[in-house]
C-alpha cells in the first residue's frame, strides 16, 4: 500500500506538475485520466485501460498537447493490457511508440522494459529478451528493490538461461538471485502463506534444481529437487509442478545409474501426468520407464511400459508419426528380449555403444587362432548403424624369431545387439612383392565375424579367417572378446 | 534370459572344441618348431629298404644341415642338407651335400639339388593341424621324376619312436600331364623340437598292378658334430 502511495505521488509529480503544454485537457483531467489507468492496471482490468486510454493516445490532435511523461504512460498501459490480454501484435505497436518517449526517471520504465523482454521472448528473440529483462531489473531495484515483478523478471532470466540458451551456470547464478530475493520476501510477510511458499519457492528450487541437473551437480540438483517436493507435496492437486519436479529427480537418479529411485520417481510423475490427462508427458513417462527397466535388465517390465507408451502414443500421434514408430520398434526389441528369442545387450557392436548410436571406441582383443594367439586391438567410429575401425594385431610366434601380423580394416554393420563384420588386412593386400618362392602363394587376408554384447562393456566376437596363402596369416575360427569404453 | 544369454557364449565354445581342424581356434597346431634346423646336430636314421634300388644294402642315413646358408637370387636363404648313406659296416654308399631346403612362417620347402627352383616342394604348410590339407604344383617343371602335382593332409598325431604326439603329414606325388598311375607317397611324423622322425616313402600305382617299393627310415640318435 505504502508503494501504491508512493507511485501516484511519483506519477502526480511526473503528469502534472512537470507538464507545461496547454491541451484540449487540462493538467487535472489527464492527470486524473492516469491516476484510473494505474487502478486499472493494477486491478488487472484491462479492458477498462483500453477503453479509456486507446482513443486518446490514437488521437492525434488531442496527443500533441500531452506530456512526454503522460504519453509514455498511456502508451504503455494500452501496450501493457493489450500484452495481458493476448495480443502481442498492438501490444508490440503500443509498446513500440511509447519509445520515442522513454524516460528513465519515470518509474513506469521498469515495467516497460518486462513487457519489452516478454514480448521478445515470445518472439524467441532470446538474447533482445535477455537485454530488455536485465534493463528492467536494473530500473526495478532503481526505483523499488522490493517490487515483487523483480522475481519475475529474475526468473524470467533463468528460465531463458535454462531453456533457450543452455548457460547452466548463468542459470544457476539467476535462480539462486531469485530464490534469496523470495525467501527475503517471504520473510517479511507477517502470516506465513504456505500458497505464497509454493508460488515462489517451489518454482525457485524447481529451477535451481533442474539447473544443477543439466551442469551435472548431481547432489546439488537433487537437494533442491527435495526442496521443491517438499512444498509441491503440499498441494498434491499441483499435478503439473509435481508430475515435472518428480520427473527430474527420477533423470538425475537415472543419471546416477540409481535405476530404483528414478522409477519411482518417474511413477509419481506418470500419476500426476496421468491426473492431469497429459497425454505427451505420459507417453514421455511410459518411455522413460521402459529404458530404466531396461537398464535394470527387467525386460518384462520394460516391456510393458514401452507397450503403454506406444498405444498411447498411437491413439495420440497416430499409428504412422514417427514417434509411434520408435516407440513400437523399442517394444517390439525389448519384447524380444524378455521372450529369450534374443541375446541381449543394450550397448552392441562391443561396448559402451548402441550400434545406432554415432561415437569413437577402443577395443582391445585377444585372439586364439589356429597356429597362434593374437593379441591387438582397433579404433574406430561408429556411426548411424555402421562403422569402421582398424586394428593391429601381433602374434609372438612360439619359436621366437617373427611377430604374425595383422592389420586389419573392420567395417561393420549392427542391428540389435550383434554387429556384423568384415575386415581385410592391409599388411597382405598391399604386398607388393615379389614372391620369390612359388609354392608360398600371397597370404590375401579377410575376415568375416559377428559380435554381440555379452555385458555393458564386454563383447565376445567370433571371427572366421580366411587367407588365400598360409603361414601364420590368421586363418580359420577364433574367438574374440572385447571391451569398449565411452570416448 | 540374463543366463541364457550368458550361456550361449560358453555353448558356442562347446561347439567350436567339438569341432576340428580350422573350425576349433583350440586345436593343437604347430609351426617351424616342428622342423628345427641345427647345424650342430646330425640326424641317425635307421633304414628298411623294401625293393628298391636306392637304398640297396643301406643300413643308416645321417642327415645334417650346412652351417651357412646360401642366398639366391630371389632373395630366399636356404639351408644346405647333406645326407649320408652308409652300409652296416660303416661304409659310404653315396651321399648328396647339395639338398636345399627353406623354412619360414609359410611352410618347410624342398628345393631339390637346384638353387633355380621356382615351385619347391611344400612338404609343410603352417600351421599344422590335424586334419589339414595343401596341395602343390611344379610349374612347368617336375619336382622330381616325372611328378608335378602334389596332395598332402596332415594325418593325425601318433606315437613313435618313443616321441608322443608326433605329427603324421602325408604328401602324395601324381603325375598331372601324363597320367599312368604312379604314386610317390611319403609319409613323415614330426616332433616339436625334434624334427623328422620317421619317413615312409613308397612308390605305387593307383591300379594296383605292381607291387609297391619303398623305404622306411626312423630316427635312431641325435649326435653332436
Amino acid at each position: 500500500m505504502k508503494n501504491f502511495i508512493l507511485i501516484i505521488i511519483i506519477l502526480l509529480s511526473l503528469n502534472i506538475f512537470s507538464s507545461s503544454e496547454d491541451g484540449y485537457l487540462d493538467d487535472l483531467e489527464k492527470a486524473s485520466l492516469q491516476l484510473d489507468s494505474l487502478s486499472f492496471f493494477y486491478l488487472k482490468s484491462y479492458d477498462e485501460i483500453i477503453k479509456i486510454d486507446e482513443p486518446i493516445v490514437n488521437d492525434e490532435n488531442l496527443f500533441t498537447y500531452y506530456s512526454k511523461g503522460y504519453k509514455f504512460g498511456a502508451l504503455f498501459y494500452v501496450g501493457a493490457s493489450y500484452f495481458e490480454k493476448g495480443n502481442y501484435e498492438k501490444a508490440k505497436k503500443y509498446l513500440n511508440q511509447a519509445k520515442q518517449y522513454e524516460d528513465d526517471k519515470n518509474f513506469l520504465i521498469s515495467h516497460y522494459y518486462y513487457y519489452l523482454g516478454n514480448l521478445e521472448e515470445s518472439d524467441k528473440n532470446y538474447y533482445q529478451a535477455l537485454d530488455y529483462y536485465k534493463k528492467s531489473k536494473k530500473y526495478f531495484y532503481q526505483f523499488d528493490d522490493q517490487n515483487s515483478k523483480i522475481s519475475f523478471v529474475l526468473f524470467y532470466i533463468g528460465q531463458i538461461y535454462l531453456y533457450n540458451v543452455n548457460n547452466y551456470d548463468s542459470a544457476i547464478v539467476y535462480f539462486e538471485k531469485i530464490l534469496e530475493f523470495d525467501k527475503n520476501m517471504l520473510s517479511k510477510t507477517s502470516q506465513k502463506d504456505p500458497r505464497k511458499d509454493f508460488e515462489y519457492l517451489a518454482y525457485d528450487y524447481s529451477r535451481l534444481g533442474e539447473s544443477y541437473y543439466y551442469n551435472k551437480s548431481y547432489e546439488k540438483a537433487k537437494k533442491n529437487l527435495f526442496s521443491a517436493m517438499q512444498i509441491g507435496e503440499k498441494f498434491p492437486q499441483e499435478y503439473s509442478f509435481n508430475a515435472f519436479n518428480y520427473y527430474l529427480i527420477g533423470r538425475v537418479y537415472y543419471d546416477q545409474y540409481n535405476y530404483d529411485s528414478s522409477i519411482v520417481y518417474f511413477k509419481k510423475s506418470l500419476d500426476n501426468y496421468k491426473s492431469l490427462d497429459s497425454k505427451k508427458n505420459v507417453i514421455n513417462l511410459y518411455d522413460w520407464l521402459g529404458l530404466t527397466y531396461e537398464q535394470k535388465y527387467d525386460y518384462k517390465q520394460a516391456e510393458e511400459n514401452y507397450y503403454q507408451a506406444y498405444i498411447n502414443a498411437k491413439e495420440f500421434y497416430g499409428e504412422y508419426d514417427k514417434k509411434t514408430i520408435n516407440l513400437k520398434n523399442k517394444y517390439e526389441e525389448v519384447s524380444g528380449y524378455s521372450s529369450g528369442s534374443y541375446s541381449y545387450q543394450d550397448y552392441s557392436s562391443g561396448s559402451g555403444f548402441r550400434i545406432k548410436d554415432e561415437g569413437f571406441f577402443v577395443n582391445l582383443d585377444y585372439m586364439r587362432s589356429v597356429g597362434r594367439n593374437y593379441f591387438g586391438g582397433g579404433i574406430g567410429i561408429l556411426e548411424d548403424g555402421g562403422g569402421v575401425y582398424i586394428g593391429y594385431y601381433f602374434s609372438p610366434a612360439k619359436e621366437g624369431e617373427t611377430f604374425g601380423k595383422y592389420l586389419p580394416v573392420v567395417m561393420l554393420s549392427g542391428f540389435n545387439s550383434f554387429s556384423l563384420e568384415f575386415s581385410c588386412d592391409l599388411i597382405s593386400l598391399f604386398d607388393f612383392s615379389n614372391n620369390v618362392n612359388k609354392s608360398m602363394s600371397k597370404p590375401r587376408c579377410f575376415g568375416f565375424g559377428f559380435s554381440f554384447g555379452l555385458l555393458k562393456f564386454l563383447n565376445v566376437k567370433t571371427q572366421y579367417f580366411w587367407s588365400g596363402g598360409g603361414g601364420y596369416s590368421p586363418k580359420g575360427v577364433s574367438i574374440n572378446c572385447g571391451f569398449r569404453f565411452f570416448m | 534370459m540374463k543366463i541364457k544369454i550368458i550361456f550361449f557364449p560358453i555353448i558356442f565354445v562347446l561347439f567350436l572344441l567339438s569341432c576340428s581342424g580350422p573350425y576349433n581356434p583350440f586345436s593343437d597346431s604347430a609351426g617351424k618348431e616342428v622342423m628345427p634346423v641345427d647345424p650342430k646336430k646330425i640326424y641317425v636314421y635307421s633304414v628298411f629298404n623294401n625293393g628298391t634300388s636306392t637304398y640297396y644294402n643301406v643300413a643308416k642315413l645321417e642327415y645334417f644341415y650346412n652351417e651357412d646358408q646360401i642366398e639366391i637370387d630371389t632373395g630366399d636363404k636356404l639351408w644346405v642338407l647333406n645326407k649320408y648313406a652308409y652300409d652296416s659296416i660303416g661304409n659310404i654308399l653315396w651321399y648328396y651335400d647339395n639338398i636345399y631346403y627353406s623354412i619360414n612362417n609359410f611352410g618347410f620347402f624342398s628345393y631339390g639339388t637346384s638353387l633355380f627352383t621356382e615351385y619347391p616342394i611344400k612338404f609343410l604348410d603352417f600351421p599344422l593341424y590335424v586334419g589339414k590339407k595343401w596341395e602343390g604344383h611344379s610349374g612347368n617343371y617336375y619336382f622330381f621324376s616325372s611328378y608335378d602335382t602334389l596332395v598332402a593332409s596332415v594325418e593325425g598325431r601318433e606315437d613313435v619312436n618313443g616321441y608322443d604326439g608326433c605329427w603324421k603329414v602325408k604328401v602324395k606325388f601324381f603325375e598331372r600331364e601324363f597320367y599312368y598311375g604312379y604314386v610317390y607317397e611319403f609319409i613323415r611324423w614330426y616332433k616339436e623340437g625334434i624334427g623328422m622322425v620317421k619317413d615312409s616313402e613308397y612308390i605305387y600305382d593307383v591300379y594296383g598292378t605292381y607291387t609297391p617299393v619303398g623305404v622306411v627310415i626312423n630316427l635312431d640318435t641325435i649326435i653332436e658334430r
